[in-house]
């Protein structure tokens, strides 16, 4: 790569930062007459090109802003206006006392999904890992409509808490990574959420194999 | 006929309490806002996070706001700090999922040759300080002339050109 430092100049004088905001800006050479005959600067100009090229494409790119944004945010400044709730509050402590349910909106309507729903993905994709026996079902567990399942909703994201039997023998880091990943996946398909969260406690271990 | 409605109506109705106003500043301005967090934090999820605080802090200070400079300029200043606090903060972040795996784009498609190029240019542009990288950002992806980002970061169009210049070269250099 012929790119030198901005300090240096070519073999023929030419500072390469100059050739840099040449591309960049799509200005005119300062020298136009050096530069159409300049092996040096046709050199530089050539590797800067199409580097300078990616940069235009990225620019070019589609960016698609996700359609909760616009609710969330007008959920939160609407809370605003209750009394009590005026100033000094993140989103994150707003929202949960608000919100029971995740909110999708699109353009022809709003979308809510309750966190029971999501408890329900959850249970399935869990139960369907390989090394997974069972969700908790300890009397902690059993007081919830979805035993060892807890989810949190905040806004637009999905914190989860998993309480899991695992079969005995098999590494439990590397069923619980399958189980995170499933969840993941799973929640982010069915219902357009993403998990910011996923924490998963072993309470049990089972000899499934005797 | 279309009847169109600057910001500064907008903003006067919202000063005003009106939170339908603002709703539709949101909807014209979301797209930057969102576009710049994305750039400067190469990671959905922080810049989605980024964005709506962007927006609620603008609700918040909207009082302030007076018609000196335009409301884009005034919210791209907003997010720019929002998002310099969230550079500031990821070294300290952990957690059993990060952004990254989160990230809907990482997907097989992600794979391709072409995505892997302007991947490695993203990850390149996260790699310049954030002094560089502001305007950067503005200026070839949000398409700011330099005064306008003097304005969003109290500089002087010949300091706003130097930083954009090293930051050119660095980028380059990175990606060489």
């Amino acid at each position: 790569m012929t790119l030198a430092h901005d300090g240096e100049p070519l073999p023929c004088g030419v500072y390469v930062g100059l050739l840099v905001d040449q591309v960049a800006e799509g200005l005119p050479p300062v020298d136009p007459e050096h530069q159409a005959t300049c092996e040096f600067c046709q050199a530089a100009l050539a590797d800067l090109e199409p580097l300078w090229g990616q940069v235009r494409e990225l620019a070019r790119e589609d960016v698609v802003v996700p359609t909760r944004l616009l609710a969330t945010v007008m959920q939160a400044v609407r809370a605003e206006q209750i009394p009590g709730r005026a100033a000094g509050l993140s989103l994150r402590e707003v929202l949960p006392q608000l919100v029971s349910h995740a909110l999708l909106v699109g353009e022809r309507g709003t979308l809510r999904i309750s966190d029971s729903v999501i408890a329900q993905i959850l249970v399935r994709e869990a139960l369907a890992t390989p090394g997974v026996s069972a969700l908790d079902s300890g009397v902690r567990s059993m007081l919830r409509a979805t035993p060892g399942v807890e989810v949190t909703v905040d806004g637009s994201r999905v914190a989860v808490r998993l309480r899991l039997v695992v079969d005995l023998g098999l590494p439990i880091p590397e069923v619980l990574r399958a189980v995170r990943l499933r969840a993941a996946k799973a929640v982010r398909v069915m219902t357009g959420l993403e998990t910011s969260a996923i924490d998963i406690t072993v309470t049990d271990l089972t000899d499934s194999y005797h | 006929m279309v009847l169109v409605v600057d910001d500064i109506r907008l903003v006067r109705a919202a000063q005003a309490g009106d939170t339908a106003a603002f709703e539709d500043l949101v909807r014209r301005h979301e797209l930057p806002v969102y576009r710049l967090a994305l750039r400067m934090l190469n990671d959905a999820s922080d810049a989605e996070d980024a964005a709506q605080e962007t927006f609620l802090a603008a609700w918040r200070a909207l009082a302030s706001f007076r018609a000196e400079s335009t409301l884009s300029t005034w919210l791209y200043r907003i997010a720019t700090n929002r998002c310099l606090a969230v550079l500031g903060a990821n070294e300290l972040r952990t957690g059993p999922l990060s952004g990254r795996e989160m990230d809907p784009r990482a997907g097989p498609e992600a794979a391709a040759l072409e995505g892997d190029a302007l991947d490695r240019l993203k990850a390149a542009i996260a790699r310049l300080t954030p002094e560089q990288r502001v305007p950067l950002v503005l200026r070839e992806f949000e398409g700011l002339a330099y005064e306008e980002i003097g304005e969003v970061l109290d500089l002087t169009p010949g300091a706003v050109k130097g930083r954009l210049h090293r930051a050119r070269l660095e980028l380059l250099k990175d990606a060489a």
